[in-house]
């Protein structure tokens, strides 16, 4: 079995997914307090699905380990996530393509303790309703980590006139030969866009509607 | 260029000062001693009360090296405001004629402050400027002349006394500063420029600049600071309050280059009406603690603010900078493009917020920060917050930490350049949009301080 189960006194739950395995979780079958381990050269794809969270989520990356936790289905509640990449070539790659339908606040901290450890917080959120979205990413590289690379982009697209969102990227940068951006970009449909479709016979709302589904496709 | 031109202090013995430390008394002595009004003394009073009720910051850089008890908050040199610089105390004058103050106003400015600890030494303005109805006086003075513009102004809308911690601090025992009013359609063609001098050990300066830019109306306000290395900490904590009238352009610069004992916690801020301009340019070198965030409101339709800073974070430095705007109005636009480089174990940080509320719609705001580091251990911090409520709207924000290139170091050097030139040349090269928007005078000075800062670090 590459998954096994056990209780520390700090999480309600702790997981390891042992060496080279490939593994995928949900997010809702973890217990709301949760420490992962994820092995050397291990690959694990966690999901979010549908659901209301208040969940602490600790990951620890060692060599050569993959994360990928994937977003896409709408959620509520507040999901704090520490990600700590421990050992060098581990990575984390934090997918978001959300059509927010209620209030949810995702908190994502990556801790790069490691030379040559990458991570990459790529994020879509489409607002059709008035629900609050708050995004707030803290990606640390301390001194002496070399080698690392950290990007996070965030893309909202607003449909709704009264959209409350609050996005903060942070990065502590504490050393010269590491690469670490970040990019935001929160803008309306643009009217072309949809004139564009609409002159190929799509009604106002199908555009509308193709266009969201491009802007959250997984590429 | 020669550091001491900047941290030679002067022997001058002032007039008054007040025992260290912060009492209602002390408020009292201050506001007894520039003959205020009775509403400005109850202004102090309840800004203290403010104070005293407040705790200090709980984020940010660390303030514990700042014992507020030991700072001497009010120290009048021994002279009256002159007009020609012959009439100020040789001691004094010699200060502003090491820093260039006098020849500059010659060639370039139309009209110069400068203040000495607690008050303005020197002030004059261009006579064609005073026929055309502008007033530019020490914010004392302002206060005597021009109760009714102050009253109506100072400390109300645009800073309230109860801010802050700091603007609670500055509002009981602000003492000079600048009082500025350009009256309507008036443009102000030549800079004018104030410069703050704090030359007292365990000092504090808390000058107060009020600038008033009336409809339709232009001017370029240049602030400069500095003070001279002590061995107990100083303070430096101003407040700046723009009201940049509808139809308005204000430019506004500052290079503060106080001593590294210097903790700077200054508050900067515009209101901005309707077409109006407002544009910040600011240059943080010295200070051990910076916490400067200047901030535009835009509350009148297509109002803009643009936002150039430039930091620089040296051995044991914290430069903790940033932009605020705060988009009220429809149709506002802002740009925020910080620049921060870090050396040895200083610390830089960019804080901003970008808030588009609900009635400004169609609004657009872009943010660049980036940052360099010049060797392992020094650190850039970014904490850009966001805040959007509103569908008609856009904002960008990119930003980018990195090192100086070996490749493009390299490439200098096969020029025939040293290591050390190459690096300098590749700094100048980062700041120059900074550089490119200041008068030329301050973008020399600008750049021989950063050349002076990386050159003491290699040596």
């Amino acid at each position: 079995m590459a998954i096994y189960n056990t209780t520390t006194p700090s999480s309600d739950n702790y997981l390891v997914i042992k060496s080279r395995n490939q593994e995928k979780l949900n997010l809702q079958d973890l217990s709301s307090n949760s420490l992962i381990h994820i092995g050397e050269q291990a690959t694990l794809e966690l999901v979010l699905g549908a659901g209301e969270y208040t969940h602490n989520i600790h990951l620890i990356l060692t060599k050569g380990a993959k994360l990928e936790i994937l977003e896409q289905e709408t959620w509520s509640g507040t999901i704090n996530w520490t990600i700590d990449l421990i050992e060098p070539y581990s990575a984390i790659k934090y997918i978001t393509r959300l059509d927010i339908q209620t209030d949810s606040k995702n908190i994502i901290r990556i801790n790069h303790q490691a030379a040559y450890t990458s991570s990459q917080i790529d994020s879509r959120y489409c607002l059709t309703t008035s629900n609050k979205l708050t995004q707030h990413t803290i990606i640390q590289i301390p001194e002496a980590i070399t080698h690392c690379e950290a990007t996070q982009s965030a893309e909202i697209l607003l449909l709704t006139d009264r959209p409350q969102i609050q996005i903060i990227p942070e990065l502590r940068v504490s050393t010269d030969n590491s690469n670490a951006s970040h990019g935001v970009s929160i803008h309306p449909i643009r009217d072309r866009d949809i004139f564009y479709l609409m002159t190929r016979g799509l009604s106002h709302r199908k555009a509308i509607q193709l266009l969201k589904s491009g802007f959250l496709e997984v590429k | 260029m020669d550091r001491s031109v900047y941290d030679n202090y002067s022997l001058h013995k002032g007039k008054f000062q007040t025992n260290p430390g912060l009492t209602r008394e002390v408020i009292e002595e201050i506001s007894k001693q520039k003959n205020e009004p009775s509403w400005m003394l109850a202004k102090r009073l309840r800004a203290f009360e403010l104070y005293q009720q407040t705790p200090l910051l709980n984020w940010g850089p660390s303030l514990d090296g700042l014992d507020l008890e030991k700072i001497i908050y009010f120290s009048r040199p021994d002279t009256e405001e002159a007009t020609t610089w012959a009439d100020v105390p040789q001691d004094i004058r010699d200060t502003f004629d090491k820093l260039g103050i006098p020849e500059a106003e010659k060639q370039a400015l139309g009209g110069v402050g400068a203040q000495y600890d607690s008050d303005m030494v020197y002030h004059n303005l261009k006579q064609d400027l005073k026929d055309k109805g502008v007033i530019f006086e020490n914010m004392d003075t302002a206060l005597q002349e021009y109760p009714d513009l102050v009253q109506k102004y100072f400390m109300t809308q645009c800073i309230p006394i109860n801010d802050h911690k700091f603007i609670m601090l500055h509002a009981s025992v602000w003492s000079g500063g600048t009082f500025i009013y350009v009256p309507k359609g008036v443009e102000v063609e030549l800079p004018l420029q104030a410069y703050f001098r704090m030359n007292m050990q365990a000092g504090g300066q808390f000058e107060h600049t009020l600038i008033i830019a009336d409809e339709g109306s232009k001017l370029t306000y240049i602030e400069g600071c500095s003070a001279p290395r002590w061995n107990a900490s100083a303070l430096h904590a101003g407040g700046v309050e723009i009201f940049v009238h509808k139809g308005a352009q204000v430019k506004y610069i500052s290079i503060e280059n106080w001593s590294k004992n210097t903790y700077n916690l200054n508050t900067k801020r515009a209101l901005v009406d309707a077409h109006g301009t407002i544009e910040w340019l600011n240059g943080n070198m010295g200070s051990g603690v910076t916490m400067l965030y200047p901030c535009s409101i835009l509350r009148g339709e297509y109002a803009r603010s643009d936002s150039l800073g430039i930091t620089f974070a040296g051995e044991g430095q914290e430069q903790d900078t940033g932009s605020k705007v705060i988009h009220v109005a429809p149709y506002t636009k802002s740009t925020i493009s910080a620049k921060s480089i870090s050396q040895d174990n200083g610390v830089s940080s960019y804080r901003g917020l970008v808030k588009i509320t609900p009635k400004a719609i169609g609004s657009e705001s872009h943010i660049v920060c980036d940052a360099l580091l010049m060797n392992d251990g020094a650190k850039s911090d970014t904490y850009p917050v966001m805040q959007v409520e509103t569908s008609d709207a856009q904002i960008g924000h990119e930003a980018r930490v990195g090192k100086v290139g070996e490749e493009e170091v390299f490439y200098l050097m096969s020029r025939g350049m040293s290591e050390g030139e190459a690096r300098k040349m590749i700094v100048n090269g980062f700041i120059e949009p900074v550089v490119k928007a200041l008068p030329l005078e301050y973008a020399i000075e600008l750049n021989r301080l950063i050349e002076l800062e990386i050159t003491d670090s290699a040596t």
